[in-house]
């Protein structure tokens, strides 16, 4: 084995190799030493410690504001969009469904109208929003 | 603290951003604790944050072309001259960009720093079998690139 071969190490299987002095010196060269001594640590702990602090402190509830913004125009689009269609089934149905009552059968009953066409009329009226089946009471 | 400064300054070669690395992978600790196994060590699940958000940081952020940050210059013993140095120096910066960032990051800290394998894998969470073989890659790259620098050795 030549010496080269032993600094570059023998890969995953052989034993810990030595430390390069002539690459390691070249490459520090490039990458520089860990500059530990530039570092205020006491500065970094407390920054972290401040942080670690506010995070504790900041309610669950404080993560909704951040859908504040989105969520008001949705709930009003929402909002409008809800009303308008209950309105449009309230129209609809109210076309559709003309109820007729018993003052109503009277009224027609004096303006000329058969009594018996209004009968039937009103009974039909009747009819269409009772379920018969379900027996009706005595 | 000190070893996740300098894991982060070895990811991001520059001290600023190293510390902010740090701050952040604490705070991240932090906010993740629910996610650690307690029945397993602390320092290599706080050294995989600070490697996840090395690389995210170094994605990210546009290479700072500073010189490196030193506490004292300490050119160990050197055959070659200023001109010579230059030129390796050139090639060297070349040949650690053939390099992956793990190879590049295990060889600093093999070669530069003088961690063992052992120290190595615990701190980024590998076999020391796996990082002597990424070593050796790594220096094998390495000393091609600057064989003729190495000539006398070969």
């Amino acid at each position: 084995m030549s010496d080269s071969r032993s600094v570059i190490g023998t890969g995953a299987f052989g034993p810990e190799p030595q430390h390069d002095e002539k690459l390691g010196a070249l490459m520090r060269d490039v990458v520089g030493d860990t500059p530990y001594a530039a570092v205020r640590w006491s500065a970094l702990a407390g920054r972290i410690g401040e942080r670690v602090a506010a995070q504790m402190a900041t309610p669950w509830w404080s993560y909704a504001t951040r859908w504040e913004r989105r969520a008001i125009p949705v709930a009003l689009i929402a909002g409008l969009s809800a009303a308008v269609a209950l309105w449009l089934t309230s129209v609809s149905t109210t076309a559709a469904q003309p109820m007729t009552t018993a003052s109503g059968v009277t009224t027609e009953v004096l303006s000329g109208i058969p009594a018996e066409d209004a009968a039937s009329q009103f009974a039909r009226s009747v009819t269409n929003t009772v379920d018969l089946a379900a027996g009706v009471p005595e | 603290m000190r070893q996740a400064f300098q894991l982060a300054y070895r990811v991001v070669g520059h001290r600023e951003d190293a510390e902010d690395m740090v701050q952040e992978a604490f705070l991240a600790a932090y906010q993740y604790l629910d996610s650690y196994d307690a029945t397993r060590p602390f320092g290599p699940w706080l050294m995989r944050i600070v490697l996840n958000r090395g690389s995210n940081l170094r994605r990210s952020r546009a290479r700072r072309e500073t010189e490196p940050e030193t506490d004292a210059v300490s050119p160990a013993p050197s055959a070659l001259d200023e001109s010579e140095r230059t030129e390796a120096r050139e090639q060297l910066i070349r040949a650690m960009d053939l390099l992956s960032e793990r190879q590049r990051m295990i060889v600093t800290l093999f070669d530069v720093d003088g961690l063992t394998s052992t120290e190595i894998g615990e701190m980024i969470d590998l076999s020391p079998g796996t990082v002597r073989w990424h070593l050796h890659e790594a220096r094998r790259t390495l000393r091609g690139a600057l064989s003729r620098f190495f000539k006398g050795e070969a």
